[in-house]
């Protein structure tokens, strides 16, 4: 190591340890102090994962962007009452976009005029899918569509975003045993009625129900 | 043959590619608005440090005296200790964790200041925190009969799935139907303060009196879906039937299905039932309601209006917007909906879709507009 440092010396430079940003360490107590700088690196740290969340549940909303800005600023407004670590940030804000995507839904309901997949989206999925695929993937969106809220929910996380039941669990602030419920009552309808539309059902049946 | 049970792990994986893709292609043309954002924390964020910085300034004298009279009444009473609560039968609760009631049994937590909250049947619940002053109750899913000691200074909440009900000090019996999401809550004594989706502003309930609000629930569609509650609970829109005083030898095992009292036209349309939504309209007065409904909602009405194959009603609340918000951005998206309900007559269609453009030449539907000007071009 001596020589090391005698080398980068010699030629005008600083030997620096990696060490662990310790800015990054105290984001949480940053954020509670209302900085500004903190909070844009909370923002570009977890705006991809938000993005994807409310995307999950809600497809190309055509108010994503401020959806996307509302969840930040409801998690800044909570944040003091965050109790977590930095490890736990993450999923508490997943779950503050959740929850901004249910309420999404429940409103997009009482609208109904914008479904999970509205004609205008469909275009926007389509840039290298197979038509029949691309057909196909708008009807199970559909499908989800006429879910509950919660069902939808936890329909999505488990099989879209493929996690655990008991990170769902937690993310929808619900027992374990209600997410069980749930994905049951959600898998049983959406099989009902995958079934009734015949190419959807083809399309499963020939892309998903023979791998085996 | 039908498609395998475990071919949803896979349909989840085939649908979250076609989402990547389409997240990416959003993204690309929607890069994350990360100053935008940053003005607006410091607009609604700053604001609200600087009316408590304000304040505090003012107020520390004030504080300093608080301080000291809180502590007086500390001591002066039994000292400000959370309250504690007992699971009938099992022995002390703690807080956060779930409280389940099996089919066929009651299941009463017993609060050390005298109040109660009983689980029904097939309930679930927990206790999210406990205060000095009373507790915070999470109605997961079921029932709960609820009973809190009136007194001073009380902080008694119940949430009942996405609904909020701050007790006043009273007995009433609250439900949330998590599967069809229905809310209900009947008072037998008091007064409590409901918040939550639906309502625009916190609504009131006394003694006496209960509320009911039907939340999203699947829509039906043709051919029969067993699991979506058959159309007969309806015919009860209308009845007013007297709050229920349930003993315990009237708890059935099965959960209570809500029962529908006087459904508005709001309700009605959150079920997806728009024709009776419609119907509920005119009952209230359609006229009446054009004149006096606030923007959004007037958006909500030309809605059911439209989905109930009734587009003239829809074009009439559409330019009674315009007319008492012009300038608004309702007004705007209004112009959007009324190009939207001309799609038979393009003209009619390019010329509204010119106004939105007009009037929101950036706004959010701007490149739908222009696509659907496109389509109806001669």
């Amino acid at each position: 190591m001596g020589r090391v440092r005698r080398y980068f010396r010699a030629h005008g430079m600083a030997l620096t340890r990696t060490r662990r940003d310790p800015d990054r360490a105290s984001l949480i107590a940053r954020l509670k102090r209302g900085e500004r700088k903190a909070q844009g690196e909370f923002f570009d740290a977890y705006v991809g994962m938000v993005e994807r969340v409310l995307f999950r549940l809600l497809g190309p909303d055509v108010e994503l962007s401020d959806m996307v800005q509302d969840v930040f600023i409801q998690a800044l407004r909570s944040v003091r009452s965050f109790r977590g670590d930095e490890g736990g940030l993450e999923s508490w804000l997943r779950s503050v976009a959740i929850r901004t995507a249910l309420k999404r839904v429940r409103w997009r309901k009482a609208r109904s005029w914008l479904g999970h997949a509205s004609p205008d989206a469909v275009l926007e999925l389509s840039a290298t899918s197979d038509p029949v695929t691309q057909t196909a993937l708008a009807r199970a969106f559909e499908v989800l569509d006429r879910l509950p809220s919660g069902e939808r929910a936890v329909f999505v996380l488990r099989f879209v975003e493929g996690m655990q039941l008991q990170e769902v669990a937690q993310a929808c602030a619900i027992s374990l045993a209600t997410v069980k419920r749930r994905i049951d009552r959600a898998r049983s309808r959406f099989q009902r009625w995958a079934q009734q539309d015949a190419l959807l059902a083809e399309w499963m049946r020939a892309r998903l129900g023979d791998e085996s | 043959m039908n498609p395998k049970d475990d071919s949803l792990p896979a349909l989840g994986q085939a649908i979250a590619a076609a989402q990547d893709e389409g997240l990416r292609h959003w993204q690309s043309r929607h890069p994350p608005a990360r100053a935008e954002f940053l003005m607006r924390a410091t607009a609604t964020l700053g604001q609200r440090r600087r009316r408590w910085r304000r304040r505090f300034q003012w107020g520390v004298p004030l504080l300093v005296i608080a301080t000291v009279i809180m502590v007086w009444v500390a001591v002066g009473r039994d000292g400000p200790r959370p309250l504690s609560f007992e699971i009938e039968g099992q022995g002390p609760g703690a807080p956060q964790a779930w409280i389940a009631a099996p089919a066929g049994e009651l299941v009463p937590l017993e609060f050390s200041d005298g109040s109660r909250v009983v689980l029904e049947p097939r309930s679930r619940a927990r206790v999210l925190q406990l205060r000095a002053n009373g507790a915070r109750v999470a109605l997961e899913d079921g029932a709960a009969e609820v009973n809190v000691e009136p007194r001073d200074g009380n902080w008694w909440i119940v949430d009942a799935g996405p609904y909020r009900v701050e007790v006043l000090g009273t007995a009433f019996r609250v439900g949330w139907n998590a599967d069809d999401e229905v809310f209900s809550l009947a008072l037998q004594h008091g007064r409590v303060r409901v918040l939550g989706p639906e309502l625009a502003e916190p609504r009131f309930v006394s003694s006496g009196e209960r509320l009911d609000i039907g939340a999203s629930r699947v829509a039906p569609v043709a051919g029969a879906d067993d699991e979506i509650r058959p159309k007969a609970a309806l015919e009860d829109v209308g009845v007013v039937e007297p709050p229920d005083s349930p003993s315990r030898a009237d708890l059935a095992e099965e959960r209570r299905p809500s029962r529908f009292v006087r459904r508005g036209w709001k309700a009605l349309a959150e079920d997806g039932a728009f024709e009776e939504a419609l119907n509920a309209a005119d009952a209230a007065g359609f006229d009446r309601l054009c004149k006096t409904l606030g923007a959004d909602e007037l958006i909500a009405l030309a809605d059911v209006a439209r989905y109930a194959h009734a587009p003239s009603k829809a074009r009439r609340v559409l330019l009674e917007l315009r007319r008492r918000f012009s300038g608004r951005d309702e007004a705007a998206m209004a112009a959007f909906d009324l190009g939207r309900l001309s799609t038979s007559n393009c003209r009619e269609a390019r010329r509204w879709f010119g106004v939105y453009l007009k009037e929101r030449p950036r706004g959010r539907m701007a490149p739908l507009a222009r696509r659907r000007i496109e389509e109806c071009s001669p």
